[in-house]
């Protein structure tokens, strides 16, 4: 049986002995150690920059700052958390910041159109697909906090860190955010949007 | 729907992940690319290494640095000397201001703060002199 998300620490959370060597080789100044790391964790420090911007350029240029950062930054990093948790809080804050300023660029453009529709997902979408599509119409915190509990299976205390909020906070968001992605699901059903198959 | 109906939902829901998905082609050169060029941003140049790739900035603040030397125990005549110094370091400063790492712009700064001190000092004797001349009609010792 599957585990509750965020309850049991991930594959990707266990630094390997090879990777402490990498980063000890990071802080020495060694930045061929540094591409490996960069080569293991791009994939998922793009996806989750892209499950919180939904912008595919964006995405990039977030996880390319949150590498820089991190290399920048690599001296201070204690080792307390796994490197991709550290890589995780710089990037998260990055993203956050980014959802913010598109949200409110993209409520101006709709303050201009004046209109607001629900969202319209093909019926040939996967639910996974089409459940992705709905996260990403939900405010950044709320979003950010269901795609790091649920896709990344990152614990509340640790999401409370990286959002730099409280647990009781971070609760707050989920809550808020597994209501509103309801009403957005059965607004979508309503429209024929969404059928699990 | 109560909270923990919406819970049970939401992780039925959200229980199967979106394909997973692949930074785009080039991702790590172009990361690679920005750390390379962060590197050299955060290496500490001390000034006086500028003249590996600078050496008309860097023989301008050795000149500079011994003219506020001799500046500062050669009377007045070094006055003007010493203000054209100054401005030199600027000179160079403003050349090399892109490039400038806080530790060689820290530098250039103490470089100008002793070329100025040297100028206010000197101008400081210079106008004692002169008023002690005009009070007592002699020329002082």
């Amino acid at each position: 049986m599957k585990p509750e998300p965020g309850t049991s620490p991930s594959k990707a959370r266990v630094e390997t002995p090879e990777e402490r060597d990498w980063i000890a080789r990071c802080r020495a100044g060694d930045a061929r150690a540094y591409r490996a790391l960069v080569e293991r964790y791009q994939d998922r420090a793009y996806a989750l920059a892209y499950r919180m911007v939904r912008s595919r350029a964006d995405a990039e240029e977030i996880a390319q700052d949150a590498f820089v950062r991190a290399w920048r930054g690599i001296g201070e990093f204690r080792g307390d958390a796994s490197f991709m948790t550290w890589l995780y809080r710089i990037l998260v804050r990055l993203a956050l910041d980014r959802a913010e300023t598109l949200k409110a660029r993209r409520a101006r453009e709709v303050a201009v159109e004046d209109r607001e529709e629900p969202v319209s997902l093909p019926p040939d979408l996967g639910l996974a697909r089409r459940m992705d599509q709905l996260l990403g119409e939900l405010p950044p915190r709320e979003r950010a906090a269901l795609t790091l509990f649920y896709y990344e299976d990152r614990p509340i205390a640790e999401i409370a860190q990286m959002l730099g909020m409280p647990e009781n906070t971070v609760k707050t968001h989920m809550s808020r955010g597994r209501a509103a992605l309801r009403e957005a699901y059965e607004k979508a059903e309503r429209l024929g949007g969404v059928h699990e198959r | 729907m109560n909270d923990e109906d919406l819970e049970r939902w939401t992780g039925e829901a959200l229980r199967a992940k979106p394909d997973p998905m692949q930074a785009p082609a080039g991702f790590t050169d172009r990361v690679m690319a920005r750390v390379a060029a962060a590197a050299v941003e955060s290496r500490a140049v001390p000034t006086w290494l500028i003249a590996a790739s600078d050496p008309v900035a860097a023989v301008g603040l050795t000149v500079a640095l011994v003219l506020a030397l001799l500046a500062s125990w050669w009377p007045e005549r070094l006055l003007g000397v010493a203000a054209l110094a100054n401005a030199w370091v600027w000179n160079g400063a403003a050349s090399l201001a892109r490039d400038l790492d806080p530790a060689a712009l820290l530098t250039l700064v103490a470089c100008s703060t002793l070329l100025i001190g040297a100028v206010v000092w000197r101008t400081w004797r210079a106008t004692e002199r002169a008023l002690i001349l005009a009070l007592t009609g002699r020329r002082g010792s």
